[in-house]
């Protein structure tokens, strides 16, 4: 009876019928190192990184594995493996790894800082036309109010302006004044195809990035990141609100900003929702209409991770 | 030095020893000297994976390339058409001078020339058609937005926008239609008919590129076949 027989034998809770039957029992040995051979290539020992190269191979007694023993600090290495090369596979993949996922949070946070920047700042000037009337609507009641007072201030806290609200209170001045729809009707809205753009474009970087999800986890997290920065949006939104307005500015972007502002961000997310989801195919057909089959193996995951077949012969040509 | 490989039957060092292929399956094989037992000599994980990113690293440059020359042509392709349509190169002169050939000749010979090759050589696993017909697609696109988007932010006033509101988005696009997208559509089926030019030259660009790669297997196998035999 060898070592195994014996352990397993000896084994408290494990009767003898249910043990499986050992497939091959080891000759015996002594228990000494064999010298057999000589390292020939090039091999580090795994803890002080030794090249073991000239070393020789030895059979150990226990076991009857062949064996290379470290010279330097006396560590047995096993041969029936492949040999590692170093500790510096596992370091280089943490450390990538650890690139990887801070570049994915830069690009979260530089997309979503992108999306708001873009559109508070072509809000601002869309608004701006609204700004200039309701500022023109002040300058003619103050007229009509102060004929002989001139106006000294215009733009914070104008001459007048809390009488003025009183009369014309801001909820009543965006109908009086027409109504959003002719507010808007201006050409600085054709700007905010640049933040709808770019929203469709991360939604196919992420739907890429993230490519051992699934759609239905996507539309998860994407509803998720829809409900943080609505909360977000809504609290700013609020504090705005609850601000004693001193300027047409202020009441431009409570009035009409911030809901228009809403509103892009709203299509923005739709957008990236959507890409998020289907962006993979749009993906996959770039890279058949850009590398050839014999190019697109690397790629081949694209297509592996739904569950498709990679296009890596000419049969599939367009 | 390469990687240790050790006979798992004596303990042999195989590292120096010369692969022998396998004439049927083409597997690496190493013979054991002392014992005769056979083994396979597998290269490590590690060298495999250096491979793979050799590999992704020729993918991802071919995909980054095509996209940096696609790029660099559709914007080249719109800029000539532009040009061509504001007259920057009908300067109205007696003797143009030689920067008004070498311009012309860039739009029109060397930039159409170099896409027709372009398209055919770089888009060779693509139905030539479908190749054209995509760039025609890009291009128009392309002509497209930028046409009305002039159209509909420049040439329609703020007051045309406060009398006749949302309409003016329809007028500005109309104009931008008829003004810019209708010309520019002309001159590139123009410069189109000169990228027909460019597929000659790229149907012999694909086939040197067949023939050296024709070339490259026959070199290696002969090199496998001499290594056989020693």
């Amino acid at each position: 009876m060898n070592d195994y027989q014996i352990t397993q034998a000896a084994s408290p809770g494990s009767p003898k019928e249910t043990m499986p039957p050992v497939a091959k029992q080891s000759p015996p040995h002594s228990r000494g190192e064999e010298r057999v051979s000589v390292m020939y290539g090039d091999r580090l020992c795994t803890t002080c990184h030794y090249n073991l190269i000239g070393q020789p191979v030895l059979r150990e007694g226990h076991y009857n594995l062949l064996v290379v023993r470290c010279p330097e600090c006396a560590t047995m290495a096993s041969l029936q493996e492949y040999p590692q090369l170093g500790r510096w596979a596992n370091r280089w993949a943490i450390f990538l790894s650890g690139v990887w996922i801070i570049l994915l949070l830069a690009f979260a946070a530089g997309g979503l800082g992108m999306t708001f920047g873009m559109s508070g700042g072509f809000t601002g000037e869309t608004v701006y036309h609204f700004q200039d009337e309701l500022r023109s609507h002040w300058e003619t009641w103050h007229k009509a109010a102060y004929p002989d007072v001139s106006i000294t201030s215009r733009w914070r806290n104008p001459d007048g302006f809390d009488e003025w609200m009183k009369l014309h209170p801001p909820s009543t001045m965006l109908a009086e004044l027409g109504g959003a729809k002719k507010m808007l009707a201006r050409p600085e809205l054709l700007l905010y195809t640049f933040p709808i753009f770019a929203a469709g474009v991360m939604g196919i970087f992420w739907s890429v990035a993230l490519l051992h999800r699934r759609r239905l986890t996507m539309l998860g997290a994407s509803i998720g990141l829809l409900l943080i920065a609505g909360g977000l949006f809504g609290t700013a939104w609020w504090q705005i609100a609850q601000q004693s307005i001193n300027s047409f500015d202020e009441i431009a972007w409570i009035q009409l900003g911030m809901p228009l502002m809403a509103t892009v961000l709203l299509i923005c997310w739709g957008l990236f929702t959507f890409m998020l989801m289907f962006g993979r195919s749009i993906a996959r057909r770039l890279v058949r209409v850009l590398l050839p089959p014999g190019l697109r193996r690397p790629l081949s995951v694209l297509w592996l991770a739904d569950g498709l077949t990679p296009p890596l012969t000419l049969e599939t040509r367009l | 030095m390469g990687i240790a490989h050790i006979c798992l039957e004596c303990g042999q060092g195989l590292a120096r020893v010369r692969v022998q292929l396998d004439p049927h399956y083409g597997l690496p094989l190493v013979s054991c000297p002392r014992c005769h037992a056979v083994a396979v000599r597998r290269p490590s994980p590690a060298m495999k994976q250096w491979q793979a990113i050799k590999r992704s690293g020729l993918s991802f440059g071919a995909l980054g390339l095509q996209a940096v020359v696609a790029l660099a042509l559709i914007t080249l392709t719109i800029l000539a058409i532009i040009s061509l349509e504001r007259g920057e190169f009908r300067l109205g002169r007696a003797f143009p001078s030689r920067e008004y050939y070498f311009g012309l000749a860039m739009l029109l010979g060397v930039l159409p020339l170099f896409t027709g090759a372009w398209l055919t050589f770089a888009f060779r696993h693509v139905k030539l058609r479908f190749a054209l017909f995509g760039w025609a697609s890009v291009i128009v696109t392309g002509l497209l937005v930028i046409g009305l988007g002039v159209g509909m932010f420049d040439d329609v006033t703020g007051q045309q926008y406060e009398q006749i509101g949302f309409g003016a988005f329809g007028a500005g696009a109309w104009l931008g239609l008829t003004q810019y997208v209708l010309p520019w559509s002309g001159i590139f089926a123009l410069l189109l008919m000169f990228t027909l030019a460019g597929i000659p030259p790229g149907r012999l660009g694909v086939k040197l590129f067949a023939f050296a790669r024709c070339r490259q297997r026959r070199w290696m196998l002969k090199r496998r076949r001499l290594r056989r035999s020693a």
